[in-house]
């Protein structure tokens, strides 16, 4: 079966990341924009699968009694 | 054949000076209520100082008073006891004008226009039933709430509306939002909660506002299970509370509450869009030297439930600078709630202070999580303040066609936020990166107002935008640097998730349309923010200035 070009490439964040460590950078700079990326990532999920609309189960057992 | 006795019933009518005649003094005389249960009672204390408070200055007592709410619970349930309690209540009238019964007699009987409106009409601070039962006394209670002006806050109350009030022939305004205690028999804390909200979504969203037994007596009926009896009712649990809410035709926005800030962010956001939030909370006694669960709360399963009705914000910013993401909803000091175990407009504290809930995974010790100050007296130190809440969900009920939540939009915002931020880095921009975020619901014909209004907008632009058709429910998202705005963006409520739902953006900053320019230009930004459809979406909208 065919790969696409773009899983060869990796996907957008590993994209990026590649060319955050090629570009002329302080270590620092770059450290803040990878830890920035890891949590777009995380976002990214939690938009793509409602995450957020998630309950816990300890609130299904809440009784709101007092 | 009996005859049916001729009597006409009668009103009567008491004027008292306040606080000479004070509210220990009405509880005692006016309710049927035991006079130890009163003496223990925190309302007691809780509406003595809510009536200094409002600068209560005389009290009108009317017997023999029909409430709504409190006679459909009769019906349903307590003439069928064998005690029954009477159907008739009292109702307490507070007035912040001075009179005395003679000049209350002389003006109702002389039509004095100029007494009635100087003296009752204009100074009108509203009521409370008082129900002819044992112990839970407060009934329906509409009151003013406590605007005095502070130095450290504001005070915004966005959950009221008016109530017409007759007394003798005499029509009075009040502007509060109805609240009343749980009598565990009828309602329990949650059915409260509920009905304080119906009082203002029933007006707004026009549905029937049931009373506390009809509400219990709802959830039944979408046959949603009671692990006990549904009346005498103990309590509603989440699934309940929810066929409640769809019951009078609105649907419950669920929302899990991770800490305090959250709960700010939420709230701020439903209640600014004049939509009542009900907050269940975990409560935690502090007791001497420690904190610890008392005894009658069960830490995994008791919770109590409060409508949120208002909030105030801080006069000074108090919004931590090291959060990548901020909020104008973090200036939030405080939330107002009707809270049945304390009263109405009672406050919740944000003070950063932590308690022990949960214990850690070998029960060896209790983990800190963050809490919120209330008024509730602790059942072992009864004083105001013993008792914290945990917050873990707010509820909102809304019009079924109000779709995307408040989540939906804090997410896409969080997430332009990491790029812009990220982008800014990678591209050595270094203008507007001190960004705050104001996120909060509206409407259609709200934001036309705004528009018709800013001076900003130009002429031709204004005709432009005011002939757009909005959708009824908006997510208006406003980034602020300082006090300049940067931008407006508004977000189609009724939409479904799963799309573009961005439908007008409002730049107010030259610089910061061009750093988002910049970013859409450089391909590996672009590349890399266009892999989400809601990020591509803004950069899109906002470096065009959608509408163009």
């Amino acid at each position: 079966m065919p790969t696409e070009p773009e899983s060869k490439a990796g996907n957008p964040s590993e994209i990026f990341t590649k060319k955050v460590e090629e570009k002329e950078l302080s270590a620092e700079t770059k450290s803040q924009i990878l830890e920035h990326v890891m949590e777009i990532d995380e976002l990214e999920r939690s938009i793509s699968f409602m995450e957020y609309r998630v309950f816990p189960e300890s609130l299904k057992r809440l009784v709101f009694t007092v | 054949m009996p005859s049916r006795p001729n009597s006409i019933k009668t009103i009567k009518i008491e004027i008292h000076s306040y606080p000479q005649y004070d509210f220990p003094s009405i509880l005692e005389e006016h309710s049927s209520g035991d006079s130890y249960y009163l003496k223990k009672k925190l309302h007691r204390k809780y509406f003595e100082d809510y009536f200094a408070a409002i600068d209560v200055k005389t009290i009108v007592i009317e017997d023999n008073y029909i409430d709504r709410d409190f006679l459909e619970d009769y019906s349903k349930y307590y003439v069928k006891s064998y005690s029954d309690p009477l159907k008739y209540c009292k109702r307490i009238h507070a007035f912040s004008s001075s009179f005395n019964e003679k000049q209350f007699t002389s003006a109702l009987i002389n039509n004095d226009a100029e007494f009635i409106k100087q003296n009752l009409v204009e100074k009108y601070l509203g009521f409370i039933v008082l129900k002819p039962l044992p112990e839970a006394v407060i009934g329906r209670t509409c009151l003013v709430p406590y605007k005095k002006l502070s130095d450290s806050h504001s005070r915004y109350y966005p959950i009221i509306r008016n109530y017409e009030v007759n007394l003798l022939g005499i029509e009075l305004t009040i502007e509060g939002l109805a609240f009343q205690e749980q009598d565990t028999v009828a309602a329990a804390c949650a059915t409260s909660a509920l009905w304080s909200a119906f009082h203002y979504t029933g007006i707004s969203f026009q549905h029937p506002i049931l009373s506390p037994i009809e509400i219990t007596e709802s959830v039944v009926k979408h046959g949603v299970a009671f692990n006990e009896r549904a009346v005498p009712s103990k309590g509603l649990d989440l699934p309940q509370l929810i066929a409640a809410i769809n019951d009078v035709g609105l649907e419950a926005e669920v929302i899990p509450v991770e800490n305090p800030t959250d709960l700010k962010r939420i709230a701020y956001a439903y209640l600014k869009g004049s939509i009542p939030v009900i907050l269940g909370a975990k409560l935690i006694e502090k007791l001497p030297g420690n904190f610890r669960n008392p005894t009658q709360f069960d830490p995994d399963m008791d919770a109590h439930a409060v409508t949120l009705i208002g909030f105030g914000v801080s006069s000074k910013n108090v919004i931590a600078s090291a959060n990548v993401f901020k909020t104008k909803a973090e200036n939030l000091i405080r939330l107002y709630a009707h809270d049945d175990g304390v009263g109405p407009y009672s406050r919740l504290v944000f003070d950063d202070k932590k308690v022990p809930l949960s214990y850690n995974a070998d029960r060896t010790a209790r983990v800190e999580v963050e809490s919120i100050g209330t008024s509730w007296y602790g059942k072992y130190i009864r004083e105001v303040g013993q008792v914290r809440f945990v917050p873990q969900v707010c509820i909102a009920p809304v019009y079924h066609k109000l779709r995307l939540p408040y989540k939906g939009v804090e997410e896409r915002i969080k997430l332009f936020n990491r790029i812009y931020r990220m982008a800014s880095l990678f591209l050595n921009i270094t203008s507007n990166q001190d960004i705050t975020w104001d996120i909060f619901l509206s409407y259609g014909n709200l934001l036309k107002e705004e528009i018709r209004k800013d001076r900003g907008i130009s002429e031709d632009k204004k005709k432009k935008l005011l002939k757009i058709l909005f959708p009824r429910f908006l997510w208006i998202v406003q980034a602020y640097e300082g006090d300049g705005k940067l931008v407006t963006i508004v977000y189609d409520a009724t939409s479904f998730e799963r799309c573009q739902n961005v439908v007008f953006v409002n730049i107010s900053s030259e610089s910061f349309q061009q750093n988002i320019i910049q970013m859409q230009s450089n391909t590996d930004v672009s590349n890399f923010y266009k892999q989400n459809i809601s990020a591509n979406e803004l950069f899109e909208k906002i470096g065009t200035q959608f509408p163009a």
